[in-house]
């Protein structure tokens, strides 16, 4: 019931021009993504770098000709070079190799960690929106009792209980998430629900069903994804830490974590060990948040 | 007040009640044996009999039935009794308050280190006005965030200890051990301090009431620190609670990699063991200092925002958007 | 002569990061010391940027490209930070357009006011917060020491506007940047800001730099009319000789679009469909809703609506005005089925909505369709047009895809839209093109009614004189009937064929248009009629 104000000046191309000329923002739309993302140069190297990313955890024998498992005696504890980009451990195993085929490792237990959380935060957090009444203050009061125990304390609950190993790791830490997919779907869903255009869909005879799926659910779907994308970067960390304090991947098997474990004994003499394997999981995550971050604002410059 | 306090106190331990449950739900409930996980966690393949493992099940009370086993367990922890730790038969409660000094000293360090450091780099990003400068100033804690604990712990062993002989990378007493492990520690929590405080700086700096400062005649600085900061603030203290389990997470990280005693420590033990009893209790301390931060968010956030009435019950914030 | 206390010569402003897109072209404006200067112009013309320019207030995008602006002497253009600090607050006072948002929520208002006085080294301390007080009581506010401690959100949206009038006259200023001042109050309360606004500057010697898209509101309070239109002053000169005898078409546009400066003769009902007795398309019989609220530390219900009847004819307009607050909305909501009444009755067309069982409610609202005020929020981004239109026919599932599409290409030609936009989105269409794609949502079930919630307050003028015309167009071809709910009582004189006046929940005053609006029976009626804008020169 406020009365009109004009919207400020500056908006005046997308409020209230006359509206007999054709919108002028018209053929802008498609070039956007790709003009917009060559202005973002720090969001290219992301980019860039999680397209390496996938096919060292694809293909990684295409990036490496050395064996990450197999190493010679005699190139032991050699710094980086040419030969060893990231240098060797003290078995004479090939570091860089090493990192390269522990990315598959890494990442697939990242994205299973955020599968697990995504598939069930999301499945409450749009049960509480939509149902509302006590399935809501249920679920919520679930998702605060969730979220009152710190995400590695609870990941290492469901491990003490199910066991150690990448999967089990990937599927603790899952859980750990799935307190934030829960609260934002539902707060997106709320926010939508209580959207103008929603009430108007009801008011023009579309019933609860359609509106959920037609209306609800498509529009959820964007904030949700970019916080997948950012809690991917979150899971990456906690699957690294609990692989570091030895709850995943079992030694030969090279893991990123597990790497910063192994040169940790080296420390003073090899310092290349704990360093390149770490540096691996930090500039994943730099790169899965400034994706992120840039899914949460939409290319288009929309409405927030 | 007092019965709003009350009542928050009552929501607290409701929500310690029901993390309890879900600690014993989690460790009891689903699929995994500890007996046999305890007997087969030494090196080699497993080498005890049946009547064996049903001997330690029966000694450990875990041969009855769950929902006794609960009861139980809950009616002991009531009167202050978490159980008989597996691994070394001493009391739960006494092996876990003896390894809080430590942790505490670590995370309380770490916290005031994370503060200073976040709101000052929060603060900055906003208020310098070279380009360069702010963006940089904007990219630290992105960075920061993306650091894994354990990593950058040992990256400052290797520069501070080992490059530079500076301080013992292990075992120091004092100050002087407290230092590295409580700066890797504050790590993440100063960069999500920054992040959280600079983004919402942008913002309020943004609003309408600062443009309103701003045609008064107001200089930059006292835009920034009496209008802007106090209202980007807010958000800050409201995840308190957040930023203080993540701090009890990260020490577990961090007490491994410096070798230091204390609460994480004990976790990883327990863990490695299958513990249960001590796990359980290490959930619920972590849920604890959760709900206690949180406590003490509530009771302060109304002295910091006027638009929160307490008389109304719940914490309606009026938008005034 | 004494010489103009701001003049601005060629003033270029342009926005954007890399290539400057003009914004306001080749300005000149002088004001004298203690004139009210009014700039007039819908969104999109320039007239806040060009205030933003003058307040040193344009945005990090903006920049002025050429022209001076000279200010008591002081060229304003050049003015470095330093300067501008001992200007902005000193010699000129800016009262912004949202009082909703422009006080800083977490510090008390008496603070806020005395802040000025501290910067400008005219008052500290004490003698600061006792000024403050003064400066308060000055603005118009009733107990202004009481006041001066409490929180902005404590305020209602008139007191808050006091405040920043308190806080932009402090120092007493030369110069008052007025933008929008009162678009965000009630009528009545905006006449009053608006009274006390002008008798406090005269009072000072203040000038005052009226912007503003009402040129009602120009035409009351400013001596010069200076208007606006993508970015050019089209028109400048004394207030009566513009409305008088305007000089540019744009000029004569804005005044034929401004229903308070119009003298349309309020509709009368076709007297042939009055005479005939025939069945009401809605029926609302003492109407109640009331919600639980706590008072006094109670839980209590605390009624919205309250005893509210009235019946719509078939084909007839009948509108229900009324400030915020006033159960309107509610009431509205309540025709549509949207909320559920407490107490009391509505049918339409004939069925009782609420005792119906959900399915055959969802029937029963074929007949009823709803536009909403903000067409930017009424439609899904996702949606294209053709698809926000298709909805309702879908969600009854009536006739199939091409039978669809046929009927959608058919009402947006109803709605005088260019075939073209059937594949666009919401985003890139202006206001007005969306609230006819929202226009042509609603009739595409042929509904005998529809309601009709604030359909224009969130557009231009010039837009909205174009809407209103649409829907009487399309109401004398398909005889449906609109429940129109409106603020602006300029407006309903234009389309009601029956009015009924709400105020706190209750219908005063109720009746044919020209009855009500020539012969109010009730005191509130009165006194919203007179708090029209434009008043003296109709």
């Amino acid at each position: 019931m406020t009365i009109a104000t004009t919207p400020d000046d500056m908006h005046g191309s997308r409020a209230g021009t006359p509206p007999a000329p054709g919108p002028a923002k018209q053929g802008r739309t498609r070039s956007v993504p790709a003009r917009w993302l060559l202005r973002n140069p720090g969001l290219l190297a992301a980019v860039a770098f999680i397209a390496v990313l996938l096919g060292w955890a694809l293909l990684p024998s295409l990036f490496t000709s050395h064996d990450p498992l197999r190493g010679l005696a005699s190139q032991a504890n050699q710094a980086p070079s040419w030969d060893h980009l990231f240098g060797t451990d003290r078995l004479g195993r090939d570091l860089f190799a090493r990192v390269v085929h522990g990315t598959s490792l890494s990442l697939r237990s990242a994205a299973l960690a955020v599968l697990v959380g995504l598939v069930a935060g999301s499945s409450i957090g749009l049960l509480a929106g939509f149902t509302g009444r006590w399935v809501d203050d249920l679920a919520m009061r679930f998702v605060d009792v969730l979220l009152s125990i710190p995400g590695l304390l609870l990941s290492l609950a469901v491990v003490t209980a199910i066991g150690f190993g990448t999967t089990n790791v990937a599927v603790a830490v899952g859980i750990g998430s799935v307190a934030s997919f829960a609260r934002v779907t539902r707060s997106e869903v709320l926010r939508i629900r209580g959207a103008t255009y929603v009430e108007a869909a009801y008011a023009s005879g579309c019933t609860r069903r359609t509106v959920l799926l037609r209306h609800v659910a498509p529009n959820v779907v964007g904030p949700v994804l970019a916080l997948a994308t950012l809690e991917f970067g979150t899971a990456c960390l906690a699957v690294s830490s609990l692989s570091f304090l030895g709850f995943g991947a079992v030694p030969p098997t090279p893991e990123w974590g597990s790497l910063v474990a192994e040169g940790r004994n080296a420390l003073a003499t090899s310092w290349w060990l704990a360093t390149f394997p770490g540096l691996a999981v930090v500039a994943t995550v730099v790169a899965a948040n400034r994706l992120a971050r840039a899914l949460v604002a939409d290319p288009r410059g929309g409405e927030r | 007040m007092t019965r709003y306090l009350r009542r928050r106190v009552f929501h607290a331990l409701i929500v310690l009640w029901a993390a309890y449950t879900l600690a014993f739900a989690v460790l009891y409930l689903l699929p995994g044996d500890p007996v046999q996980a305890m007997l087969s966690s030494g090196d080699g393949p497993s080498v005890a009999t049946a009547a064996q493992a049903d001997e330690l099940r029966a000694r450990l009370g875990l041969d009855r039935p769950l929902y006794a086993q609960y009861l139980d367990m809950v009616w002991d922890a009531v009167r202050g009794d978490l159980g008989t730790s597996y691994r070394t038969g001493e009391s739960v409660l006494g092996a876990v308050a003896r390894s809080l000094g430590p942790t505490f000293q670590l995370t309380a360090c770490a916290l005031v280190l994370a503060v200073i450091a976040g709101v000052s780099i929060g603060l900055l990003s906003t208020y310098v006005k070279s380009r360069a400068l702010r963006s940089i100033l904007q990219s630290i804690p992105a960075i920061g965030v993306s650091v894994p604990t354990f990593w950058s712990g040992l990256m400052l062993i290797q520069v501070v200890s080992f490059r530079w002989k500076l301080l013992p990378a292990i075992g120091a007493e004092g100050a002087s051990g407290l230092l590295m492990p409580a700066v890797a520690l504050a790590i993440p929590t100063a960069a999500t301090l920054a992040q959280l405080l600079s983004q919402r700086m942008a913002d309020t700096l943004n609003e309408t009431f600062v443009t309103t400062a701003r045609s008064k005649g107001a200089s930059r600085a006292r835009i920034h620190l009496r209008h802007a900061f106090r209202n980007a603030s807010l958000p800050a203290v409201t995840v308190l609670g957040m930023l203080v389990g993540q701090l009890l997470s990260g020490s577990v990280v961090v007490e491994t990699v410096f070798s230091r005693p204390g609460v994480g420590r004990l976790t990883i033990q327990s863990v490695e063991a299958h513990d249960l009893p001590v796990v359980q209790a290490l959930v619920i301390l972590g849920a604890l200092v959760y709900v206690a931060a949180n406590l003490a968010v509530d009771v302060l956030y109304p002295k910091l925002d006027p638009r929160v009435d307490l008389s109304a019950g719940a914490s309606t914030v009026r938008s005034s958007a | 002569m004494t010489p103009p206390i701001l003049r601005i010569e060629g003033l270029h402003v342009g926005y954007g990061r890399h290539r400057l897109h003009p914004v306001v072209i080749d300005a000149d404006i002088e004001v004298q010391p203690g004139e009210v200067v009014a700039i007039v112009g819908e969104s999109g013309s320039g007239k806040t940027t060009l205030a933003n320019a003058v307040a040193g207030l344009l945005p990090a995008a903006g920049a002025i490209t050429s022209g001076r602006i000279t200010l008591d002497g002081h060229d304003l253009v050049a003015a470095s930070e330093r300067q501008w600090r001992s200007i902005r607050g000193r010699l000129l006072g800016v009262v912004p357009q949202d009082p909703g948002v422009s006080l800083n929520p977490v510090e008390r208002v008496g603070s806020q006011v005395a802040e000025v006085l501290q910067i400008h080294g005219l008052a500290r301390g004490r003698a600061a917060r006792r000024r403050a007080v003064e400066l308060l009581a000055e603005a118009g506010l009733t107990r202004p020491e009481a006041r001066a401690r409490q929180f902005p959100h404590e305020l209602s949206g008139g007191m808050r506007q006091r405040v920043l009038i308190a806080i932009a006259l402090a120092a007493q200023p030369r110069l008052l940047i007025a933008d929008e001042p009162t678009s965000a109050l009630d009528v009545t309360v905006q006449r009053r800001v608006l009274d006390h606004l002008g008798d406090l500057t005269r009072e000072f010697g203040t000038a005052v730099l009226l912007i503003t898209h009402d040129l009602a509101v120009a035409a009351d309070r400013a001596a010069r009319i200076v208007v606006m239109s993508q970015g050019r002053i089209v028109e400048t000169g004394s207030t009566d000789h513009v409305l008088r005898a305007p000089q540019h078409p744009y000029t004569r546009q804005l005044i034929s679009s401004a229903p308070s400066l119009t003298m349309v003769r309020p509709r009368r009902r076709r007297t042939d469909e009055a005479s005939a007795p025939r069945t009401p398309v809605v029926a609302a019989a003492k109407l109640v809703k009331a919600f639980p609220a706590i008072e006094e530390g109670r839980r209590r219900m605390t009624p919205v609506v309250a005893d509210v009847t009235f019946d719509i004819s078939p084909g007839e307009t009948f509108a229900i005005v009324g400030e915020s607050g006033s159960g309107k909305t509610t009431t509205a909501r309540m025709v549509m089925g949207l909320t559920r009444p407490t107490g009391g009755i509505v049918t339409v067309n004939g069925v009782e909505i609420g005792e119906l069982p959900p399915k055959q409610a969802r029937a029963a609202r074929r007949g009823i369709q709803m536009i909403y005020q903000n067409p930017y929020a009424s439609l899904d981004p996702r949606f294209t047009v053709s698809d926000i239109i298709q909805e309702p026919l879908r969600a009854f599932g009536i006739g199939h895809r091409t039978h669809r599409r046929r009927r959608v290409a058919e009402l947006v030609e109803r709605v005088a839209l260019p075939a073209h936009v059937l594949d666009r989105r919401p985003d890139q269409l202006s206001g007005g093109q969306r609230q006819r794609v929202a226009i042509a949502r609603a009739l595409a079930l042929d509904p005998t009614i529809v309601v009709c919630d604030e359909p224009t307050s969130a557009l231009d003028v010039t837009v909205q004189a174009q809407i209103l015309e649409l829907l009487l167009d399309l109401q004398r071809d398909l005889g449906t009937a609109y429940l129109f709910i409106s603020h602006d009582l300029a407006v309903v004189r234009q389309v009601a064929d029956r009015v009924a006046v709400m105020h706190n929940g209750r219908i005063v005053d109720q009746g044919a248009t020209a009855t009500v609006f020539d012969n109010p029976t009730s005191m509130y009626t009165r006194e919203l009629l007179d708090a029209i804008p434009g008043k003296a020169h109709r």
